[in-house]
């Protein structure tokens, strides 16, 4: 019978102050925890993507959404540019400029993203082939290891794609199918939720859309853009080089015409005096945006730290009213075992070891919290993480263990030896002579 | 064995009490018999290492009690003096079989659950073992607490007012129970009380009177 057996015995015996004092130690714990999981999860994901990404060019509008959309696939784009003013910053041999990748967005398939590029993808996210082979004609693609889990799409299946983000079936592009060629080795990145093919395959799709929709709607005598694309498509066709066999980057720069999502930039030097202003001059002196991701994932942070400090001081209030409830629960019990704690006296226990005994009473409440807490914040995290899931197709867990929550684990110990404190003062300085005779 | 001499008591509050030396054997048994306010409590205090020994000595199986303080006389009281009380408490979260092995660790002895159990049984409530205290009857908690008194074999064994709350019957009954567990254990038993019964049944007794 070790005292910390009696502390152990002691707390469970009384259930309802137990349940009370854990409960709300749990809460505040389970909150912290919460916000570690959350937070830190975020971050690796925005981290991860960074993929030495130094700049993104787009279409003006809102440079956070322009990097969420074509670097983290999570919003819509700002809009298309055309290739004929990107085409400075494709063309290889720019003197800044050591890799850049043109992304076409649009389509997806069961919410999956389909990315219009070409193979500097792979080299900007250090994606590598898993299974079968590289895209390397229109309408063919690779699939990221998600998107081939998801879906249950293997080397040879066909499908076809829907127009916007969402998966929805009436926005389908039932004219040109896609083939699947490769799938690609899981990264970590969000490589892994994408469908990757050609730029033009995104254009055919959507013109063929175009085609039928003109076909039906001949007595419409206003012609839409889109449908001057295809016409100018199918005037152009002799000159363009054909997809196979050519460099890929000859092949998107001939199509003058057409318009891409965006950019993704690396430089050569990232300290390069000229390229850190290179941002600022595309913004000012042409029609096109540039942002920097790192910037921008910054403010985006400061802007979520804000609810983050509000939560996190919300979790620090909790824990301090725990603190106080253990404090209370253990004030009490010693109060009602007055007379128990000098019987464990006569016994032949010491004062100090009455002091240990409620400090342990102490401890063992705190750590109970701090189990129930951070089964919750698990739990409550992987409830989340198959919401997140489901709507940004991004890969979080709740089963995963920061070094964190060993602090937070000497952070609980710590709460619950020092609400004890002055309840072990007052078991230690039990007398027994007064307390067994009854004159106190 | 227990031997008192010259123990004198005085509280801050101007109380003070001077006791006769006592003697005890092992397997005697002796009668301590006051009214109330003639200081039984203190005395029994006193004898048991429960508070410091201001005036005198006691000297328990050749042990000097009064040159002991801290966890030394802690020990030694957990270790060598059992003692019974007019109300019997017992620690609310353990069940009776706990409550004896508490009783051991505490003084620094190894837990023999068998052991406790073969006591528990020569009392007669065996059967409780696994009880919590709460749940036992009045009687029950007077015999786990005689239990308790003699589960580390001590040297003296102290029992305060066992009786006063008992008709005739029974209280033959709990002193022929006392005595006999205190010479199983080779202990000196000490009987404090103001029950006068007790005079025609422990014939070896002293007499506490006002000393002032």
């Amino acid at each position: 019978m070790s005292i910390l057996k009696l502390a152990y015995k002691n707390v469970v015996s009384k259930p309802l102050n137990l349940i009370l004092s854990v409960i709300l130690f749990a809460l505040g714990i389970g909150l912290i925890s919460f916000l570690l999981l959350v937070n830190t999860q975020i971050k690796d994901q925005f981290d991860a993507n960074l993929a030495g990404i130094d700049m993104v060019i787009g279409a003006k509008g809102s440079p956070l959404q322009m990097i969420l959309c074509n670097m983290y696939h999570i919003d819509a784009p700002t809009g298309n540019i055309g290739i004929k003013p990107a085409m400075p910053f494709l063309r290889e041999g720019h003197p800044l400029i050591s890799l850049a990748v043109p992304l076409s967005l649009g389509d997806n398939y069961k919410g999956y993203r389909i990315v219009g590029t070409d193979h500097s993808f792979l080299e900007m996210y250090n994606a590598t082939i898993a299974e079968g082979n590289i895209w390397n004609d229109e309408m063919e693609v690779c699939l990221g290891r998600m998107v081939a889990d998801g879906t249950g799409l293997t080397i040879g299946d066909t499908f076809y794609s829907a127009h916007g983000f969402m998966d929805e079936d009436d926005m389908l592009h039932d004219h040109v199918q896609f083939k699947v060629v490769g799938i690609l080795e899981p990264s970590g990145s969000v490589v892994d939720q994408l469908i990757l093919t050609a730029s033009s395959s995104i254009w055919l799709s959507h013109d063929h859309e175009n085609e039928m929709n003109s076909k039906e709607e001949e007595d419409d005598d206003e012609s839409s853009a889109h449908e001057e694309d295809l016409h100018d498509h199918d005037a152009h066709d002799h000159d363009h080089l054909h997809y196979k066999d050519t460099n890929q980057r000859d092949v998107l720069l001939s199509y003058e015409d057409k318009a891409i999502t965006s950019i993704l930039v690396r430089f050569k030097n990232k300290t390069n005096f000229q390229a850190l202003n290179m941002p600022r001059n595309i913004n000012e002196n042409t029609d096109l945006q540039a942002a920097n991701p790192a910037y921008e994932i910054n403010r985006l942070y400061a802007m979520m730290g804000t609810g983050t400090s509000a939560l996190r001081s919300l979790a620090i209030l909790i824990a301090i009213v725990s603190a106080i409830s253990i404090f209370i629960f253990l004030l009490k019990s010693l109060q009602e075992r007055k007379y128990e704690l000098a019987l464990i006296r006569v016994m032949g226990a010491g004062r100090f070891t009455l002091f240990m005994l409620i400090v342990m009473e102490g401890l063992i409440l705190a750590a109970f919290g701090y189990l129930v807490g951070i089964i919750l914040s698990h739990v409550s995290m992987e409830i989340l993480a198959y919401y997140l899931k489901a709507d940004f197709r991004y890969a979080f867990t709740g089963w995963m263990w920061l070094r964190e929550e060993w602090s937070l684990l000497l952070l609980s110990l710590g709460i619950g030896i020092v609400a004890a404190l002055i309840p072990a003062m007052g078991a230690y300085r039990t007398d027994i002579h007064h307390t067994l005779s009854g004159n106190s | 064995m227990i031997a008192t001499e010259g123990l004198k008591y005085s509280y801050d509050k101007g109380e003070s009490f001077h006791f006769p030396d006592i003697y005890c054997d092992p397997k005697d048994i002796l009668l301590l018999l006051g009214r109330s306010g003639v200081g039984k409590t203190t005395l029994l205090h006193l004898i048991g290492g429960l508070m410091p020994v201001k005036e005198g000595r006691i000297t328990v199986n050749n042990q000097n009690l009064h040159q002991m303080t801290g966890s030394v006389l802690d020990r030694f009281r957990g270790k060598n003096i059992g003692i019974v009380f007019q109300q019997p408490h017992f620690v609310q979260s353990l069940h009776a079989l706990d409550n004896l092995s508490l009783a051991r660790s505490l003084a620094g002895l190894p837990v023999n659950q068998k052991n406790s159990l073969t006591i528990l049984e020569s009392l007669g409530i065996g059967n409780k073992a696994y009880t919590m205290t709460s749940r036992l009857s009045q009687g029950e908690k007077q015999r786990l607490s005689i239990a308790r008194a003699m589960i580390n074999s001590p040297s003296v064994i102290l029992a305060d007012e066992p009786t006063s709350a008992l008709d005739d019957h029974h209280t033959t009954q709990v002193i022929e129970l006392l005595k006999e567990q205190a010479a199983k254990v080779n202990a000196a038993l000490i009987v404090v009380t103001h029950d006068s019964r007790l005079k025609d049944i422990i014939s070896n007794q002293i007499i506490l009177a006002n000393s002032l």
